[in-house]
């Protein structure tokens, strides 16, 4: 009895080591997301310092990302209030953003990530190319542009670029 | 203390001062050629909504015009409408009418301007806020037809102006561009009541509304040091103006009255200005922000 229950045991371990989907825990301290932003005479670096998610490779990968977006951070002091009003990100009335993938696709030059990105409450479907790499350590890298107006995001047309630089760094253990 | 670099005034003066000022004027100029009676109050509604649409296509505050989700794209569609209510009330005295619209007007602004947070908690804030905006609305619009002429609309346009003071300390621009557009086109509108007397009570419940609904989202949306004494004092700060309503004042003549009914206010607007900038600075002598 006490043989067969071992024998159980193990099926279990071994079904589930081949059938469980690896997963990495995607945080603050290892998903790095920046913004740029740019206007007829300069540019603004900005980012977020907590954001929470996965990545999952289960019969192909699977990303979910939330951001805190009253952790919103910037070159400038003043404009970090700015940015955190209605006049941009509205954080009081839109305290998350989040991006959940919907296909990652391998190409000759590495790999295409398609996406709901939803920001002030809107969400949008956007694709841009990234780096993958996977094994003890998921890592992906993308530089992207986004027209934040297409987000609601309008304030400062004709003075603002609509088109902002995304720059995300990912480089989670499992 | 700093003055903004001479582009950023330049491009006030385009798109937020001279527009509604000019327009404010003109109109109300104007309707003392073609009609005297009442015609100070469709002016005054006229030349309101005119300029928030001409300082919201100039200075690009909401280019899709149509509201959105944001309080600032739902703010000057409310305010023209509470002015429509007014003119119900005055000059038509349909006061079942206008004051219904009135109420109609106000039920959309509690869904659409006071955050969720605060339709339950504290239980005050809904009834004080629909209760302030119609306070000061026809309480000056009362205090306007007993003593027409300079003092309600600079009442209302200086309270406006110290509101987009405070909002741009708080870093808001949005919300500030409507407040000064409506300042101003009030100020035009007063400029002109100075000398002929021109009472523009209409338009006093859709500036309130302008008025207290910019300091109640800019309290609640913006992150600032500005204290909360800050927002609600230019709120407030135009109920001191309806002393002028007491039967003591209004027995009073010229300019001591005026003094009275503008006097406190004044005040309260400076204190508010001043808690303001002491509390918070504008990056105006470095790179401008956006």
């Amino acid at each position: 009895m006490r043989s067969l229950l071992f024998a159980l045991a193990a099926t279990v371990a071994i079904a589930g080591s081949t059938f469980a989907a690896d997963t990495y825990k995607l945080d603050g301290e290892n998903t790095k997301i920046e913004f740029t932003g740019t206007k007829k005479d300069g540019k603004h670096v900005g980012g977020f310092k907590k954001v929470s998610g996965s990545a999952t490779d289960d019969k192909g990968w699977a990303i979910k990302l939330d951001i805190e977006t009253e952790s919103l951070y910037s070159d400038d002091e003043k404009l970090t209030k700015h940015l955190l009003s209605a006049d941009f990100f509205g954080v009081k009335d839109n305290p998350k953003a989040s991006f959940a993938t919907t296909k990652i696709e391998k190409g000759d030059k590495g790999y295409t990530v398609t996406g709901t990105l939803t920001l002030l409450g809107k969400s949008k479907e956007i694709s841009f190319p990234a780096e993958i790499t996977t094994g003890e350590t998921f890592k992906l890298k993308a530089e992207f542009k986004i027209d934040r107006t297409e987000f609601g995001m309008t304030y400062g047309e004709g003075k603002v670029d609509k088109e902002v630089a995304i720059k995300v760094d990912v480089a989670a253990k499992k | 203390m700093t003055l903004p670099p001479t582009a950023l005034i330049v491009e006030a003066l385009q798109q937020l001062v001279l527009p509604p000022l000019v327009i404010g004027a003109t109109l109300l100029l104007a309707s003392r050629f073609v009609a005297r009676k009442h015609s100070g109050h469709i002016a005054a509604v006229v030349a309101f909504m005119a300029s928030l649409a001409v300082g919201n296509w100039l200075a690009s505050i909401h280019p899709n015009w149509w509201p959105e989700t944001k309080r600032s794209t739902w703010l000057p569609w409310l305010a023209a409408a509470a002015t429509i209510s007014g003119l119900f009330v005055r000059p038509l005295r349909w006061n079942a009418l206008g004051y219904s619209l009135f109420a109609a007007v106000l039920a959309v602004a509690a869904i659409r301007l006071v955050p969720k947070d605060y339709h339950t908690e504290p239980l005050w804030a809904l009834p004080a806020f629909a209760l302030l905006i119609g306070l000061v609305g026809f309480g000056l619009l009362h205090l306007g037809e007993a003593q027409p002429g300079v003092a309600v609309p600079l009442l209302l346009a200086t309270s406006l102006l110290t509101a987009g003071g405070v909002i741009i300390y708080a870093h808001s621009k949005s919300l500030m561009d409507l407040t000064t557009i409506g300042g101003y086109a009030l100020i035009g509108l007063a400029i002109v009541a100075a000398f002929t007397k021109a009472d523009v009570g209409a338009v006093y419940p859709g500036a309130t509304l302008l008025l207290v609904g910019a300091l109640f989202a800019a309290y609640h949306e913006t992150y600032s040091d500005v204290p909360a004494a800050g927002f609600a004092i230019p709120a407030l700060a135009p109920l001191l103006g309806l002393v002028g309503l007491l039967p003591l004042v209004r027995r009073l003549k010229g300019w001591l009255r005026v003094a009275i009914v503008l006097g406190p206010a004044f005040i309260a607007l400076g204190v508010a200005l001043g808690l303001a900038m002491a509390n918070e600075s504008l990056a105006l002598d470095t790179e401008p922000e956006w």
